[in-house]
């Protein structure tokens, strides 16, 4: 114990700075610091000396965060889209470090657009941030509601303001990602899509700090609806675009999904998988998902499906038969199987 | 037993929230366990609309000293105890009454050794002060929640959108110790953790 008039006796570990956390209660007592003081000695006391303590504390959220930008890491290619996530999360951080120092901080308006095709990561970029926004305290679940226009739109007056809000209180505390939103705008004037935007809008502001919105769709329907709608250009201040995968990031997606399912395709397979990609590429049959991870995935699940039956009809198979993929299982016309679902 | 200790600036509604939790989760009857610096700790059994008239005041710094109360907290089909701590309300300033710097002291100290942290403020206004310096300290515990108070007056509604922003990771429950609104999810919160 310190008498009064001394300089109190510091814990050891403890920085110059701080004072021992025991005699926090006698100096606080003598009228000597606040308790916001001694609050402030609590938390670098902590800081110094019960780094396990904090460990144990922290961390849940902190590990969470981790693993999230780790599986967003992971994904094939999206470079930009990578940068602007982070680029987010810091953001958000930074604006919270400063509202807690007492500087003015800036409104977080985390509305946004997602412009790319099918399949190009669009749902998983949105799941993922709806974990970061969760981790960071933006949001209170961060879990995702998707729906496209017939979850929106109804079929009377009054009844797509209703079907939007069933919608919208599903998503309180976590994110609405509205696919193919420019199909709102479908159908002109008296079309009830309008109606649904409205309300969208309206939620927008009355749950601004509950909800993140995210419209999604393709390039250019996107780019048309926006400008067709100059009000929600500016309410939704963050706008990404997905680019088309380009053949060398098909083939790695397609690695990605044999190693998942314990698959390996051989050198010819793998050849026919190479031209099978670049020739959808170059031909989409009018279709736009031709150079999307989604196109991938239901040519590998056909290519499992015609390998099963190739080997049930062998009376022996190896464990490496079982995991082979040929040339032969990539055959025929995959055009059906590259349908979105 | 755990202890759930309830901090906050004076007149933010910390007895009276402790008071009508209690009864919330069931008790008629409260035993306050008064634990004064000088003097051995003694109890009190109040009915419980007797706690609220006896312990409960408009005037700061009507609680002067830590009073316990103990908590049956259902969880699962057995009870789980659970000491719930009322304290001094903490001010920006030194405060010029010693009894009440003292009082203060106290309940630093058992700041330490809570397993929850209550944190009942008022939302009107954003968080300055003490107040910031206790959540930032919270928001390196784990049984931390903001208690976002007095949820049945005009204004704080709009204020807790800026609460729960500030607070980040930290949970903010939002209840009104007066209309006993809220409660479910306090419970819920310790339930968790107990």
């Amino acid at each position: 114990m310190t008498r009064a008039g001394e300089t109190p006796a510091r814990p050891e570990g403890g920085g110059p700075e701080t004072p021992g956390v025991e005699d926090v209660f006698g100096r606080l007592e003598r009228g000597e610091i606040t308790p916001g003081e001694a609050f402030r000695v609590f938390r670098l006391a902590g800081g110094q000396a019960g780094d396990a303590k904090l460990e144990m504390a922290e961390p849940a959220t902190e590990r969470r965060l981790a693993e999230t930008f780790d599986e967003l890491e992971f994904l094939v290619g999206l470079t930009s889209v990578k940068r602007l996530v982070r680029e987010l999360h810091a953001f958000i951080v930074i604006q919270r470090e400063r509202a807690l120092r007492g500087l003015s901080a800036e409104p977080m308006v985390l509305h946004m657009v997602f412009k790319g095709n099918p399949g190009t990561g669009k749902t998983t970029v949105a799941r993922i941030l709806g974990r970061i926004f969760k981790a960071t305290g933006v949001l209170q679940k961060g879990h995702l509601v998707e729906c496209e226009r017939a979850d929106l739109v109804g079929e009377y007056i009054g009844h797509t303001a209703q079907k939007t809000r069933e919608q919208v209180k599903r998503a309180i505390g976590g994110i609405l990602f509205v696919d193919e939103g420019y199909s709102l705008a479908r159908g002109g004037e008296k079309d009830f899509g309008k109606e649904a935007i409205d309300t969208l809008v309206k939620a927008m502001e009355d749950h601004k700090d509950e909800l993140v919105l995210i419209l999604a769709g393709y390039l250019d329907e996107m780019q048309q609806f926006l400008e067709s709608n100059p009000g929600l250009q500016s309410r939704f201040p963050i706008q990404i675009t997905f680019p088309d995968f380009t053949l060398e990031e098909l083939m790695e997606i397609a690695d990605l999904m044999l190693a998942k399912r314990q698959y390996t395709l051989t050198v010819e397979a793998r050849q026919a998988l190479r031209a099978k990609l670049q020739r959808y590429r170059r031909f989409p049959y009018g279709d736009e998902n031709a150079g999307n991870a989604r196109l991938v995935r239901n040519i590998i699940e056909r290519a499992m499906r015609r390998q099963a039956l190739r080997l049930v009809e062998r009376s022996s198979r190896s464990r490496a038969d079982l995991q082979t993929i040929e040339a032969a299982d990539l055959d025929g016309d995959d055009y059906e199987a590259g349908r979105p679902d | 037993m755990k202890e759930a200790l309830v901090i906050g600036r004076p007149n933010v509604g910390k007895t009276l929230f402790s008071v009508n939790f209690a009864e919330f989760l069931g008790q008629r009857r409260l035993e306050v366990m008064f634990r004064p610096r000088d003097g051995a700790a003694y109890t009190r059994i109040y009915p419980i609309g007797q706690a609220r008239a006896d312990l409960v005041g408009e005037e700061p710094h009507r609680t002067l000293g830590l009073q316990s109360l103990v908590l049956n907290v259902p969880h699962g089909k057995a009870v789980r105890k659970v000491v719930l701590t009322d304290s001094t309300g903490l001010t920006d300033d030194v405060h010029p009454v010693s009894a009440v710097r003292r009082a203060m002291a106290d309940t630093l100290r058992q700041v330490a050794s809570a397993a929850f942290i209550f944190h009942v403020v008022d939302p009107v206004s954003p968080l300055e002060g003490v107040d910031l310096d206790i959540l930032r300290y919270g928001l390196t515990q784990d049984g931390y929640a903001v208690l976002a108070n007095k949820m049945d007056l005009p204004g704080r509604p709009e204020g807790l959108a800026a609460l729960a922003r500030l607070a980040g990771p930290a949970p903010v429950l939002a209840v009104s110790a007066s209309d006993r609104t809220g409660f479910r999810e306090v419970r819920a919160f310790v339930r968790r953790r107990v």
